[in-house]
């Protein structure tokens, strides 16, 4: 219980997992963030795919 | 790789440097302008492609400074664009419960880089990034082909560097979403 304000829900993840990408998350988002992705296989497959589609999309015309 | 040759397979990937000048850029009279400088810069360059990369890798090279001249000169309308873009609401409730947990579990992509071996994958991908509003697909390009940072991209846009995160994430959500339904579904079901 006393650990409640450190949890976030995967809409809010997804959006610093994306964040992420963009920008150095602050050390309370990135301790949320790797709380959830700890307990969450759903984000962390989604957190897998954005850095696919990084990746993928640097490789269009090379 | 005589002179002739060289012009030959320059001009032969014109097709191509079309279609990654209108995935960027999304509109095609800058795209075809972006295109035909490369073209140009290419030729005129042609003694200094000392053949240690792809050919194609160099002509991409300087077609994406030629996208960023493009940019520039179209400053304004991109700004609009953006603008109006950014000011879109886009909440994803379909894949969110109401306490914000996902409804569905995403797939399985396995192995995705594997992708890169097949040509039908990189189709599929443009097409993904096609098919989101332009201004979208800009900045998201921006991001991540361009590879420029956010504060470059606000500047270039015109946006502040919320809406740019926010639009970031709208372009991702998307595109995952695309390349799920279109790509890996289908794989896994193959």
């Amino acid at each position: 219980m006393r650990v409640r304000w450190l949890r976030i829900t995967c809409r809010q993840a997804q959006v610093l997992l994306s964040e992420g990408q963009d920008r150095g998350l602050g050390p309370l988002e990135t301790l949320r963030l790797r709380l959830h992705l700890t307990a969450c296989d759903w984000c962390s497959k989604v957190a897998r795919h954005f850095r696919f589609i990084s990746q993928a999309v640097r490789r269009i015309g090379s | 790789m005589n002179a002739e040759s060289l012009q030959q397979a320059v001009a032969e990937l014109r097709p191509t440097l079309l279609r990654i000048a209108r995935l960027q850029l999304r509109n095609d009279a800058w795209a075809e302008d972006a295109v035909s400088e490369t073209l140009v810069s290419a030729l005129e360059a042609a003694d200094r492609f000392a053949g240690q990369s792809q050919l194609k890798t160099w002509v991409v090279g300087i077609l994406k400074h030629k996208i960023i001249d493009q940019f520039r000169r179209g400053g304004r309308e991109v700004s609009i664009e953006a603008a109006a873009e950014a000011a879109q609401v886009e909440t994803f409730d379909e894949l969110f419960t109401q306490d914000g947990h996902r409804v569905n579990e995403p797939l399985n992509w396995g192995d995705p880089e594997a992708a890169y071996s097949r040509v039908q994958f990189f189709d599929i991908l443009q097409m993904c990034v096609e098919e989101l509003p332009a201004a979208l697909a800009r900045v998201f390009m921006m991001r991540e082909w361009l590879e420029w940072d956010t504060g470059q991209i606000c500047k270039e846009a015109g946006i502040s560097a919320t809406n740019c995160f926010v639009m970031l994430h709208r372009a991702r959500m998307r595109l995952r979403e695309c390349l799920e339904i279109r790509w890996f579904a289908r794989e896994s079901a193959a």
